[in-house]
């Protein structure tokens, strides 16, 4: 097999010049030619074992998708989707009917997921005032290969949800993540979305799929100009 | 360098890259091959020289010899091949531990002629050393034309060593005890396995050469439990002698340091002096295997004052001939001291125990050699194994391993660095496998340098900064100047941590306010022990890399940790 060396370094996770004067001493099972090497993966994994250093072909790559999965709010809100008249007149009621309407969940997961959503709205509610709650599970739903999904529900009734302003909530984002970093990621995202009171309004005016992920891409590429 | 068929036809050659194996045994081989024969060599010209000058030894100027054949040697060394005098075996050493095996190709016949000039003039030193470095030098050359990595020349530098060993000894296990425990220092299969081989073929090249000639002829002894016993007398008069030689020999090279004269005239002073003395013991000089011949057949007739005097006169001749800048090594005046030191002691157990019947006075003659063996060098296997093989009796291996080991470890008390090691050592240049001095010296600040840290202005307003925090996941901010990009200082998160919560502060301290400038930083060719001694002494876990005035990365003790244990399991586990 042949790679970069500097790709070869990247999947033993070692600096550059380390491998090089590992080479050059003969203490890795490689080949260098230029800034090439030559390597069995067999033996070079074989060897990495026995030096208890880790050796992963694709690490490298993999980490770098993850990164992209957090990186965008409106990826993770088509993902789950926006939905309509969502009926019900108590919290319970709003969030079982809710979580019926994610895509893609199984029964049992469906079923997890809602008694973790109550047993988070016993702590304290999670109406953050201005008629907006954004529900989410006690802890991340860690162990699980899915993907962070923010699914935004407009009710069909006003639900009091016991809001810091005691305002009745009529929007909904159900927000769902793997990991606790994602989780404070997108959390952090909405809510500086919601920081806007024409957010609020247009919110209220239950905009089509199309205007609302517009929206949220134009606040997105709005903070991505603000960091840089 | 590289031939062309190796360049040309990586494929067939992709079996031995993964396995090296087959490739070092046989390159070992002619390794060895090339040893025995620059022991051959060597000693032909040392018996051809020796036997050309015994006819002049009678005149009164014979005591000049000695000194023209040291100024030659000396002349050679330093005006014609351009290399530094000594011994040799701590230059193999040094060059395994710290350039990964590299000698130079010239290494692989200077120090023969130099020392064949020394000692085949009459000057006391040896010519084993002359012979480990060239078939040293010949391995490393032969690693570098088939651009073998460090491992693999260090491998070949070491079947060099024991090849010539094993050839000049006729002695194979010698040549690869010698090559382990005193050249490479450590001891994993995948070396022994070439180096017994390249030891083999050194001895074999050398019956071939020379036939089958035991360097010191076989007799039978009969070892009772008095021998026994005696030899841990024996072992303390041995390392008392080891200890006197191995001060004399330093003494003398710092006493000729400090004379200002040019370096063959130095070596000519020495060479008169051992000429002097040459005059009132013609045994001491040489290389000595003759007068060792005689004590171990038991015809050295002396009595017990004279072969004490004769004792410290060799350990003063090979001081002056090695201190004032002949070539050679100590290997064999070692053993000639100790012969005589054995035969000494000899002496004086029958002078105070006459009815007691001792095993007879060649047999304690060969006891004195492998307990100063063991003592000068401390490698207290050499020593045993070369008598064994030497002798090729099998029965006085009990006190050979009494006298051995008892005077290595009583010397090693007195004197904890032996003669090879102990200039490396002082300058730290001793790097064994798998100790902390060698992963150390591995590990570059290049290699640990961390380079996440972004860098802040020092205009920069604590508002900015906050917004640069956020995007961090460093505790440190390296304030750079935005023209120069010099390193002014370094911002600390925990000194900022309470005043980041203070809003009414973000538009009114700057960084330069809060950045700390008197911070301590290294540059990237800094020795990793003193980094580390810095760190310490000032209660640090992390230092900024600062090169000419720019700032190259942070270095800390978490990553240095994670290498050295990297580093450290690479070094030790075997592959």
């Amino acid at each position: 097999m042949k790679l970069k060396l500097a790709e070869f370094a990247a999947c033993l996770n070692i600096p550059l010049n380390t491998v090089e004067r590992w080479v050059r001493q003969g203490k890795i099972p490689i080949r260098q030619s230029d800034n090439h090497c030559m390597f069995d993966e067999e033996v070079v994994g074989k060897w990495a074992q026995k030096h208890n250093i880790s050796f992963t072909l694709s690490d490298h790559h993999k980490d770098e998708t993850k990164e992209y999965e957090i990186n965008a709010l409106s990826s993770a809100m088509k993902i789950g989707g926006l939905h309509y008249d969502v009926p019900g007149d108590s919290v319970e009621e709003v969030l079982k009917n809710a979580v019926s309407l994610l895509p893609d969940m199984s029964e049992h997961d469906r079923e997890i997921l809602y008694i973790t959503l109550i047993e988070r709205e016993k702590l304290t509610s999670t109406g953050i005032g201005k008629g907006v709650a954004i529900p989410h599970p006690r802890s991340p739903l860690t162990g699980t290969d899915m993907k962070a999904f923010v699914s935004t529900c407009f009710l069909k009734n006003k639900v009091d949800f016991e809001a810091i302003d005691g305002k009745p909530v009529s929007v909904m984002f159900l927000l769902v993540c793997p990991s606790v970093k994602s989780h404070l990621y997108f959390l952090s995202r909405i809510s500086f979305c919601l920081r806007d009171n024409s957010f609020i309004t247009f919110l209220n005016n239950s905009p089509t799929p199309e205007m609302f992920y517009e929206k949220i891409e134009a606040f997105e590429k709005h903070l991505e100009k603000a960091d840089k | 360098m590289r031939p062309s068929f190796l360049r040309q036809s990586p494929v067939k050659w992709e079996a031995l890259r993964h396995d090296d194996r087959p490739l070092l045994i046989v390159t070992g081989i002619v390794v060895g091959i090339c040893s025995g024969i620059a022991a051959f060599v060597l000693n032909r010209s040392l018996e051809f020289l020796l036997e050309f000058f015994r006819h002049y030894r009678s005149y009164w100027w014979a005591f000049l010899l000695p000194a023209i054949g040291a100024a030659l040697s000396s002349l050679f060394l330093n005006k014609i091949v351009r290399e530094e005098p000594g011994h040799g075996v701590p230059e193999v050493i040094k060059a395994v531990s710290k350039y990964g095996g590299f000698l130079r190709l010239r290494s692989s016949f200077s120090r023969l002629v130099s020392s064949c000039l020394t000692i085949g003039s009459g000057g006391s030193a040896g010519p084993e050393a002359p012979v480990v470095i060239s078939g040293a030098a010949i391995g490393s050359n032969i690693a570098r034309i088939f651009s073998f990595n460090d491992r693999q020349r260090i491998t070949l530098v070491g079947c060099g060593a024991a090849g010539a060993i094993s050839a000049i000894f006729n002695a194979p296990i010698t040549g690869l005890v010698f090559a382990m425990e005193i050249i490479l220092g450590e001891w994993s299969t995948e070396k022994i396995v070439p180096i017994a081989v390249a030891s083999v073929a050194g001895n074999q090249i050398s019956w071939l050469l020379a036939g089958n000639q035991i360097a010191f002829s076989h007799q039978k002894f009969h070892i009772g439990f008095q021998d026994v016993l005696a030899c841990v007398g024996l072992a303390l008069v041995t390392s008392f002698v080891s200890i006197v030689m191995t001060r004399s020999l330093r003494v003398s090279h710092h006493r000729f340091d400090k004379v200002s004269l040019p370096l063959w005239a130095k070596a000519a002073i020495g060479g008169c002096i051992v000429g002097l003395m040459g005059f009132l013991f013609p045994d001491i000089l040489g290389e000595g295997y003759h007068s060792i011949r005689k004590m171990i057949e038991g015809v050295y007739t002396q009595g017990l004052t004279i072969v004490a005097i004769a004792c410290f006169a060799k350990v003063l001749a090979t001081s002056f001939t090695l201190g004032s800048g002949g070539s050679g090594g100590i290997f064999a005046p070692s053993l000639v001291v100790g012969s005589f030191a054995g035969l000494a002691y000899y002496r004086g157990l029958s002078h105070i125990f006459p009815s007691v019947s001792w095993v007879g006075e060649g047999c304690y003659a060969l006891f004195g050699m492998a307990g100063l063996i063991g003592g000068i060098l401390q490698a207290p296997l050499t020593g045993i194994f070369l008598i064994v093989e030497i002798t090729g009796g099998y029965e006085v291996i009990v006190p050979l391993i009494i006298t051995s080991s008892l005077s290595a470890a009583i010397c090693h008390y007195f004197e904890p660095a032996s003669l090879y090691m102990k200039d490396l050592i002082e300058r730290g240049q001793l790097l064994r496998p798998g100790t902390d001095a060698r992963v150390l010296m591995d590990l570059s600040i290049s290699e640990l340098l961390e380079k996440d840290c972004i860098t802040v202005r020092p205009d920069m307003s604590l508002r900015e900064f906050v917004e640069v925090i956020k995007h961090s996941h460093r505790n440190y901010y390296p304030v750079e100047d935005p023209k120069s990009k010099h390193f002014l200082g370094l911002v600390h998160f925990d000194d900022i941590r309470p005043y980041l919560f203070d809003s009414i502060m973000y538009d009114t301290v700057f960084v330069e306010q809060i950045m700390d400038r008197e911070v301590l930083t290294v540059s990237s060719d800094e020795d990793l022990p003193k980094v580390l001694r810095i760190m310490d002494d000032n209660g640090l876990y992390s230092m900024p890399v600062v090169v000419n005035k720019l700032f190259m990365g942070m270095i800390s003790k978490a990553t240095i940790l994670d290498h050295y244990r990297k580093e450290l399991l690479v070094q030790t586990v075997e592959s």
